[in-house]
């Protein structure tokens, strides 16, 4: 029934690159037999079907690579590209919606087939592995002539070979049925718990339940169990399949019974989820609100203000190093002259150099604490520095005193009191060869008058 | 929980009406989240796992070492300009300039302080002078010194002229004379301007 003259030359295996063009030949006979599975498969015979799927495997051995390190990496990229195009193109899925709820249906028609299939795969694996030209930790090593098949049956395949080539020390072969992922050493088991967490759930996959049915739904079928198979429906398929996967040691926790326990794995998984959202929250200087989409904003705030401070520490280094080098070359030319225009010359040197730099220096920051704000923006040499303060105090005073001490030249003030705030705005010249830059002003500031109003309002602290 | 995206309303399909009145909040709020962590991916260059790359562990994972190392470049950054500064700090110390106070030599103002009365309590002072480093200091101090508080202040300089228009409150008991305080004022400036 199977055609042995189909051998491929697995030895002449594609450069990846021309991954894009196969996917595109994949979408192009990916639609007829699409449309063959999803309008009832059952028509047609196993052996079209056989067929049809095992052009997907051929397909696939092109491209890997034969370096085994290669071959796990390769595989995964391959995943995601098929997955992206199955994804994302849904002109290949006829008749299949793309939302969620119609991914999971459209799939359990499909594995309900490929199930099937995959059986069949697996005898003629098992055939064929004596003659077949050895590829390492290829699953997909069978000869088959090349055609595209649908990526859908790819994709239920992908975790068997991360499986493999993730274990770089197991000797698995995924086609020899003898090694079962059961005999693995409990060593390789945090492994796993990494890939099923890995595992795309979001594919709205029937195993969107936890990882471990899928895995298991997998050795089962490889296991050649046919009597568990042809229970029919491919999710009871899993379930069942789960107590065997259950048996790996250290593998999530016990239970009693069935073992589906997606709900400790699940948790772990919340919890270790917020805890992130925790450290993140903890890396941002002044986090307000602790839900994870003020989190992730004050992260993004965070790490724009970042880039920004370091655009402008690396201007001002810049500047200060070479700068001065200049400025001095230039006085040394203009000793003779006259005393104003060697003090106009350096401005103009040091200006012609930032604008040769193709910038002038922008900074933006805003820092908070318990009674204050305080935005800093400075463009070039000017310094706009709002402030807020929510108990009255002089701020003033030690405002104007930062202020001195930074030798910023204040060029604007006002401001006042509006209802319990006090507002106020500071424009001010940086003193040329001073190299002050916005965080440092905004920290001051906000030190100072911090430590004022302790200083006015002991009892209040 | 997010699994049953399009469950939730659509179970009953003879009721019109979802059956959490919620749900709009909810679904807004999920989208809210999720298109935080593609901006923060977006932001974040490395990547760690091609595979993994939108799972939000990730995401927050990439984006904290990236935060780390921006802060660790930063901080060199900032040392480095510290050494710089301290190499170059003798320099530096005879640069400072008043190029505008040049200017003003030619324009001949007059230092001037008025203060008026507004309310029981409340001073309007107003108050032209020669521009200077730290005279807004002084001013801030005196005025503390003398147990008011600002309640409104503009301050301008323009070409080395000081124009300080601000209203003041008395807020110690003490009654204080308009007269008073511009005599200190008055003072005030005098001093600063003639030692400095």
């Amino acid at each position: 029934m199977y055609d042995e003259g189909c051998y491929y030359d697995t030895h002449d295996p594609n450069p990846f690159g021309e991954g894009g063009d196969v996917a595109g030949a994949n979408s192009s006979g990916l639609t007829p037999l699409m449309s063959a599975i999803s309008t009832g498969n059952s028509n047609n015979s196993l052996e079209e079907n056989l067929r049809l799927a095992s052009f997907s495997l051929e397909e696939l051995s092109n491209h890997h690579h034969n370096t085994e390190a290669a071959a796990g990496m390769n595989f995964e990229e391959m995943n995601t590209h098929l997955m992206q195009d199955v994804l994302h193109d849904p002109d290949h899925i006829s008749g299949m919606d793309m939302d969620q709820k119609g991914w999971s249906t459209g799939l359990h028609d499909m594995q309900g087939i490929n199930s099937q299939q995959a059986q069949q795969f697996h005898h003629l694996n098992h055939d064929a592995a004596g003659q077949q030209i050895e590829l390492q930790p290829n699953p997909f090593n069978a000869s088959y002539a090349p055609t595209p098949t649908p990526d859908l049956l790819n994709l239920l395949h992908l975790p068997r070979c991360s499986v493999a080539s993730m274990l770089p020390d197991s000797n698995i072969h995924l086609y020899d049925q003898s090694l079962h992922l059961n005999q693995l050493p409990p060593q390789q088991t945090p492994i796993f718990k990494e890939l099923f967490h890995s595992l795309p759930h979001n594919y709205g996959l029937p195993c969107s339940r936890g990882g471990p049915s899928f895995f298991g739904g997998m050795d089962e079928r490889e296991a050649g169990n046919g009597s568990v198979y042809q229970d029919g429906e491919g999710r009871q398929l899993f379930d069942n399949s789960v107590l065997d996967f259950s048996n790996m040691s250290g593998l999530g926790k016990r239970s009693e019974g069935k073992g589906t326990n997606h709900f400790a794995t699940e948790r772990q998984r919340r919890e270790q989820l917020n805890d992130k959202y925790k450290s993140l929250r903890l890396l941002v200087p002044h986090p307000s609100k602790s839900d994870r989409a003020s989190v992730v904003g004050d992260a993004i705030e965070y790490i724009k203000e970042l880039l920004r401070t370091v655009e402008e520490l690396k201007m001002l280094v810049d500047k200060k190093r070479y700068g001065r080098e200049r400025k001095k070359l230039k006085t040394e030319d203009d000793a003779a002259g006259d005393m104003e225009s060697s003090s106009i010359k350096p401005i103009s040197t040091l200006a012609d150099r930032e604008q040769s730099n193709g910038a002038k220096r922008t900074t933006w920051l805003q820092r908070k604490s318990k009674d204050t704000e305080v935005d800093v923006r400075i463009i070039d040499d000017e310094v706009t520095i709002k402030l807020i303060q929510r108990k009255k105090i002089n701020c003033l005073l030690s405002v104007s005193k930062i202020l001195d001490e930074l030798q910023l030249d204040l060029l604007h003030v006002s401001g006042g009191i509006i209802g319990d705030f006090y507002s106020f705005l500071f424009n001010s010249k940086i003193y040329e060869n001073s190299s002050i830059y916005a965080s440092a002003i905004a920290e001051k500031l906000i030190e100072s008058v911090d430590k004022s109003y302790a200083a006015f309002h002991p009892g209040n602290f | 929980m997010e699994r049953n995206h399009g469950t939730r309303g659509r179970r009953n399909d003879k009721d019109t009406e979802f059956k959490s009145k919620n749900l709009f909040v909810e679904r807004k709020r999920r989208q809210k989240n999720h298109d935080m962590l593609v901006t923060l991916r977006a932001l974040v260059p490395n990547i760690t796992n091609v595979i993994t790359l939108l799972k939000k562990a990730t995401i927050i994972d990439d984006a904290m070492t990236y935060i780390t190392g921006l802060k660790n470049r930063v901080k060199d950054l900032t040392d480095q300009l510290a050494e710089i500064e301290a190499i170059f700090e003798k320099d530096e110390e005879h640069e400072i300039k008043d190029d505008i106070t040049h200017e003003i030599e030619k324009c001949n103002i007059e230092n001037e302080v008025k203060v008026t009365q507004i309310d029981k309590s409340d001073l309007c002072v107003k108050i032209i002078c020669q521009s200077k480093t730290g005279i807004f200091r002084k001013l801030m101090e005196t005025i503390r010194d003398q147990g008011l508080e600002v309640t409104d202040m503009n301050f301008t300089n323009s070409k080395g002229v000081n124009l300080v228009v601000f209203s003041v409150e008395v807020t110690q008991a003490k009654m204080v004379a308009s007269k008073q305080v511009k005599r200190y004022l008055q003072e005030l400036i005098r001093s600063y301007l003639d030692t400095n």
